[in-house]
């Protein structure tokens, strides 16, 4: 884990160091393509477990839970952000 | 759209994996992983975006995004009290994915290898690619439902990193156009932020 930190954060540092090199902005591309590739390898890892294939409807209950609830928890929290923070109390709208 | 390409070439690799097996490829895919953080972290590094950011950064800017991420850990959290199968770091490790589906899923099935052993892993991963699947679309289709219940910034937080592209339309409707400054600023730290909390929970 400490790993993948360490290379983003070397990520990080080589691409502000070269910010200036129009070319380095076609990583977001080479992105894409990585996650593409990523992503097949996952779906052939997925595809070929027989639990995950037979158990689907039960991992889409549990993954829809999480969702709304993780949404849910968000959404509560920025809105006490909002209220205690954001919300002009008297007349116009202050800066976001 | 990307996200649906994303979708297929995923679904692709899954009818490929059922009819023909792993290949053995997956063994490699953590240094394929690297190479993707490496690349993550150049764009973030070289943005663009970084400087007009900024710029326009009043510091209480901040509470949203943070309202985010912790919004979503402590009710993830809360799930895990409640199911058996899976532990607090396993749903924590979903939950921080705040809709960034691709790289969550990825990093999930990599990294839970080594303590959940490939099978959970995997089974996790998936989860997580539907979990955050599930929390872009509801972003876009719930939007006003949000705004209803939970304010302006309410469909902002529940679209967590979506709210920077494909949530941003539905977040503009519902809330308002001067939102979106603040849905940009909250997507792109939300973005910057996974990355380092996902693996926090593998």
């Amino acid at each position: 884990m400490l790993t993948i930190v360490l290379i983003t954060l070397l990520g990080i540092a080589l691409g502000y160091v070269l910010r200036r090199h129009r070319w380095l902005q076609r990583v977001e591309m080479t992105i894409m393509l990585t996650i593409f590739v990523m992503l097949f390898v996952l779906g052939l890892t997925v595809g070929g477990n027989e639990y995950v294939v037979e158990n689907l409807p039960s991992l889409g209950g549990l993954a829809a839970l999480i969702a709304l609830v993780a949404m849910t928890g968000s959404a509560v929290l920025v809105s006490l952000v909002y209220h205690f923070f954001f919300k002009e109390r008297g007349g116009g709208r202050g800066d976001e | 759209m990307s996200s649906v390409l994303v979708l297929v070439v995923f679904l692709l690799g899954c009818l490929a994996g059922h009819y023909w097996g792993d290949g053995g490829v997956g063994d490699s895919s953590i240094y394929i992983l690297y190479a993707l953080m490496f690349q993550v972290g150049i764009s973030i590094g070289c943005s663009d975006n970084l400087r007009q950011i900024v710029r326009l950064f009043r510091p209480r800017m901040l509470l949203i995004p943070l309202s985010t991420i912790l919004g979503s850990l402590l009710f993830s959290a809360l799930v895990s009290f409640c199911i058996a199968e899976w532990g607090l770091m396993d749903c924590l490790a979903v939950g921080s994915g705040m809709g960034y589906y691709s790289l969550s899923s990825i990093l999930i099935a990599e990294l839970k290898a080594d303590t959940l052993g490939e099978q959970l892993a995997t089974q996790l991963a998936t989860i997580a690619l539907l979990a955050n699947i599930l929390r872009e679309l509801a972003a876009v289709t719930l939007a006003p439902l949000f705004r209803r219940l939970f304010g302006p910034f309410g469909p902002i937080g529940a679209a967590g990193v979506t709210s920077i592209d494909v949530a941003l339309p539905s977040i503009a409707r519902v809330s308002g156009r001067e939102m979106i400054p603040v849905a940009l600023f909250h997507g792109f730290l939300i973005d910057l932020s996974v990355p380092f909390l996902v693996p926090l929970f593998c």
